[in-house]
């Protein structure tokens, strides 16, 4: 029911003390969720960092060698290709590839074909924790005055690697002036296989295992006419440096957890 | 005509995350402790990402694809003064979930350190840090509020070079190939494509297109997206204008990108500077700004005036329904 005041009527209103805008601010800067803020922020801006980087010191994975050596690798074991008979070389430094362990060799079909002019197969390894996961061919073949073209993802068997074939490896095709080929380029990081740098990072930061490696195994093929010759080819020659390097070198899923 | 019964009381009160808060935050001066109090926590968030935040600022200084991270602040700044009577109708005591999505982000923010070591991704996570301080201080409407300069804290933290070329070469080979088709159209112009360097023979010259970056042919997309949330946010807008603007950023970044590069190709076939100079560097990126602008700024003008007709209908429907309510409060009195 709502109550009238007569007219006339100088019945003076109650004091109604406004609070000073001093005793608003202590009682705001009082509040729990300012100061669970406050204090979670200030114990995040000394101790956080500091803390996980002595964690990330403390659990730092260790590298792991390969069992043999990329320069003992064992060309015999591409059974489809085989070195020419004036074989191109590349010098190449390891401050190139930011590795002491790679290998570049320069391969032809055996029987030899006129569609493919030349086949290469790069191979870089990583074991240094430390390691940045290297630029990947799209972006370094443009760097050289390469055109790429046509990225996408295709998958590539291989036998001697179980459940994990076929592996899906990036793909593109190049362009120097008249010069045409098709790059197929895969990770392999403490066994798992990639199409992408982000997903090597992914894995070699997981918990769980003691060591760490990574490796970077891309094949090309310099081709006239159809690429989708060259194509087979290059995921051919993959296909058995993946099995070659899974057999020979490349640490076990045993010497990852010893 | 009928009037939802519930509709004064949401009108009166501005319920947000407590409707006795609302009420309360109205009171002349209320917002300064709130302010107070999200600077004081946004100074120790500011601590707590100071590497983060020293890199963004170096990139800044020395990457143009970042530099609008120089203007970062003013343009957040603009945006908050232009909803300050927004942001003041919607300031509540704040709430808790805001500390619990602040913890969230410093959890992110610790494992981006370790295990995982993602220099992006961990100065990405000051974004929502920066959110929960607002939700826990000023609570959910006002964090709603804030979303435009929270976009463009985003947007200006430099994304890593070797992820960036990674994502930008799609779009540089194309925006390339593209220059190179029209600027081959061109009298008297033949244009060869080599990785990203295009190289171009008008009359007895021949010259490179020198766009003196390394990832030459998709810069400033980040930047052109930049002055899109600018332009958007500066009004406050419905909804649906924002889903436009946010669907056009995008093809108007890649559009923009592309003149860039006809621009600076159309400089250095025809004004023939010194390839080390940076005045066409320089020319074709301001051009490419100004569109950038005007094309985002068409595109809210469109909207307000193509729409006017069914704005004008839907205030008059308010109006309508405004006098109703006021009719029956009337005849309840």
């Amino acid at each position: 029911m709502r109550t009238q005041t007569p007219p006339g009527s100088t019945k003076p209103r109650p004091a109604v003390r406004e609070p000073r805008a001093r005793d608003s601010l202590a009682r705001s800067l009082r509040s729990p969720a300012f100061l669970s803020c406050a204090v979670l922020l200030a114990v995040s801006a000394v101790g956080l960092r500091p803390a996980m980087e002595s964690l990330a010191r403390s659990y730092s994975k260790e590298p792991i060698p390969l069992r043999r050596l990329l320069s003992d690798f064992d060309v015999a074991a591409l059974h489809s290709f085989r070195v020419p008979d004036d074989p191109f070389r590349l010098e190449i430094s390891p401050a190139d590839v930011g590795t002491e362990h790679y290998l570049w060799l320069d391969l032809e079909e055996n029987p030899k074909s006129d569609l493919v002019q030349a086949l290469w197969l790069v191979v870089t390894y990583y074991s240094d924790p430390r390691d940045k996961v290297p630029h990947t061919p799209e972006v370094c073949y443009r760097q050289m005055g390469t055109t790429v073209e046509n990225l996408a993802t295709v998958p590539v068997e291989a036998s001697g690697i179980g459940a994990r074939s076929p592996v899906r490896a990036s793909r593109m095709d190049l362009v120097q002036g008249d010069r045409r080929g098709v790059l197929v380029y895969v990770f392999c990081a403490n066994g798992d296989y990639y199409y992408d740098r982000e997903q090597v990072r992914w894995r070699i930061g997981t918990p769980g295992d003691r060591y760490v490696y990574f490796s970077k195994i891309e094949a090309i093929a310099w081709h006239v006419g159809d690429a989708a010759y060259a194509e087979e080819a290059v995921k051919k020659l993959l296909s058995e440096a993946l099995t070659a390097l899974a057999a020979e070198h490349f640490p076990t899923d045993a010497d990852l957890r010893h | 005509m009928s009037a939802s019964p519930e509709r004064p009381s949401v009108a009166v009160s501005g319920r947000a995350d407590d409707g006795r808060d609302a009420i309360e935050a109205f009171r002349p001066g209320a917002g300064r402790p709130a302010m107070i109090k999200t600077l004081i926590l946004l100074g120790l968030l500011a601590c707590v990402f100071r590497r983060e935040l020293r890199v963004a600022a170096l990139m800044a200084i020395r990457n143009s694809d970042w530099a609008h991270g120089l203007v970062a602040p003013v343009a957040i700044l603009i945006l908050l003064l232009r909803r300050r009577s927004e942001l003041s109708r919607s300031l509540t005591r704040g709430s808790v979930w805001g500390v619990l999505l602040l913890l969230f982000s410093l959890g992110l923010f610790a494992a981006t350190i370790w295990p995982y070591d993602y220099a992006y991704p961990r100065a990405v996570t000051l974004v929502p840090a920066a959110a929960g301080v607002i939700l826990a201080t000023c609570g959910r409407r006002v964090l709603l509020h804030s979303v435009p300069a929270l976009l463009l804290l985003l947007l200006s933290i430099p994304i890593g070079q070797r992820a960036y070329a990674a994502l930008v070469i799609r779009t540089e080979t194309t925006t390339l190939s593209a220059a190179r088709f029209v600027l081959d159209r061109l009298p008297g112009v033949a244009l060869n494509l080599d990785g990203p360097d295009l190289r171009f023979t008008a009359g007895n010259l021949t010259g490179i297109v020198a766009l003196g970056q390394t990832r030459h042919g998709a810069s400033y997309l980040v930047t052109y997206v930049f002055i899109g949330v600018l332009v958007a946010f500066v009004r406050v807008r419905l909804i649906w204008q924002i889903i436009v603007f946010a669907m056009a950023a995008a093809p108007v970044a890649f559009l923009c990108n592309f003149l860039r590069v006809l621009t600076a190709g159309a400089i250095a076939i025809y004004a023939r500077p010194d390839p080390v100079s940076p005045v066409s560097r320089f020319v074709a990126a301001s051009v490419s700004f100004a569109l950038a602008y005007s094309i985002f700024v068409l595109i809210g003008w469109l909207m307000s005036r193509l729409f006017i007709e069914d704005t004008d209908a839907e205030d008059q429907d308010e109006n309508t329904d405004a006098a109703g309510l006021d009719e029956t409060a009337a005849g309840r009195a």
